[in-house]
């Protein structure tokens, strides 16, 4: 029984996960957050250009970057009724309209 | 994405040359004319702004081909792992003022984006909450605090008999003679450049020298959003209002000021001297 359970389980998120919608959102999901590294290393570069690094750089720039995480991270729940929207009105007719979030 | 990237890059920009974040309240009164004055202080022209459109385009078809790049499948197993990471310890963690040794590395830290909005969303909860207090019942705990015999005559609700302790008139003894009076107004010279405290190390030795030999406020408030409003506060007891006492411009009402009051009954002469 468990087992089977188990099994309906995984096939629903299969379905979910392999759905272009949500397949399509995580696309977002894991720009966003390749690009948040990215934002905040060039941050900490423009910072270091200008100034001398004060004592602990390194560890703040490690805790902005979770900063960074949560930020879009709720951002990205905010967005994702819009998201849907969009998807279920244009994205029926093209299937990459996540791309529009660029 | 693209307005994400380059805002939180120029926020990031400001913060390098400011050492200070950019909030609201930094652009909140400030005329556009004022604002290119500072931009252009910080080598920043009106210019720079066409650019913006070539550099977004850039970004933005960066980003179209970077998923082209990477290997999709991997990324969103991590991107969910993170996402779903994230979520959960950010009910647990917060990052805090509190957390960091010195002020330089929390503000360095912070997300310069979500910085920006929260001092907005601050400013709109205070304003709101200012906007919706009850006169009558904040004047009467403005009396009591103040120990004012109030009883009538709202509508000038902050006249009233002095009451005020004199707890600095021991410090000036009566002469023969008027003393001379010096304001001494420097731009930009915060607790950070001076001081014992200071966080980037003090620049004004003699300034620190006189604190030992003075009266000597440690705790300061800022009693105005940028120096030029801190004229009226200083020399006029104006406060800065919702946008400051300069900002008023053609609509300023008059008002007494302490060189005015010397110079009319006391037989000041006063002068005003400013360098760059």
């Amino acid at each position: 029984m468990n087992r089977f359970i188990l099994e309906k389980i995984r096939e629903i998120a299969s379905k979910i996960f392999r759905s272009e919608s949500v397949s399509g959102y995580l696309n977002v999901l894991s720009l966003f957050l390749v690009v948040s590294v990215f934002i905040r290393i060039m941050g900490a570069l423009i910072f270091l250009m200008e100034r001398t690094a004060p004592h602990n750089f390194l560890i703040s720039q490690l805790a902005g970057g979770y900063e960074d995480f949560i930020f879009l991270v709720y951002t990205l729940i905010l967005i994702a009724p819009i998201y849907f929207v969009f998807f279920l009105t244009i994205g029926r007719r093209n299937a990459d309209v996540w791309q529009l979030f660029y | 994405m693209t307005f994400y990237f380059i805002a939180e890059i120029l926020l990031n920009w400001y913060f390098s040359l400011s050492l200070t974040p950019f909030t609201y309240h930094t652009i909140n009164g400030v005329s556009a004319e004022q604002a290119n004055q500072v931009a252009a202080i910080y080598g920043f022209e009106k210019t720079y702004l066409f650019f913006l459109i070539p550099v977004g385009l850039i970004i933005f078809m960066g980003l179209w081909n970077l998923m082209k790049i990477v290997d999709r499948t991997l990324l969103k197993k991590i991107a969910l792992i993170i996402f779903c990471g994230a979520l959960i310890s950010s009910v647990f963690v917060q990052v805090k003022a509190a957390h960091f040794d010195n002020e330089l590395n929390y503000q360095s830290a912070r997300n310069k984006v979500l910085s920006y909005m929260e001092s907005y969303l601050i400013y709109r909860t205070e304003k709101n909450q200012f906007e919706n207090l009850n006169e009558e019942v904040e004047l009467k705990k403005y009396y009591a605090l103040n120990e004012i015999n109030k009883m009538e005559n709202y509508d000038y609700p902050f006249f009233s008999e002095t009451q005020v302790r004199n707890p600095l008139g021991p410090f000036f003894p009566k002469r023969d003679s008027a003393p001379n009076i010096v304001f001494v107004i420097c731009e930009s010279l915060g607790k950070q450049f001076s001081g014992d405290e200071a966080r980037l190390g003090s620049f004004t030795p003699f300034l620190d020298s006189l604190a030992d030999h003075s009266l000597y406020w440690s705790n300061c408030m800022a009693n105005a959003e940028r120096t030029f409003g801190a004229l009226p506060n200083i020399l006029g007891g104006l406060p800065e209002g919702e946008t400051g006492f300069m900002n008023l411009r053609y609509d300023m009402p008059n008002h007494f000021s302490l060189p005015q009051l010397l110079k009319e009954n006391n037989g000041y002469q006063t002068a005003f001297f400013v360098a760059p």
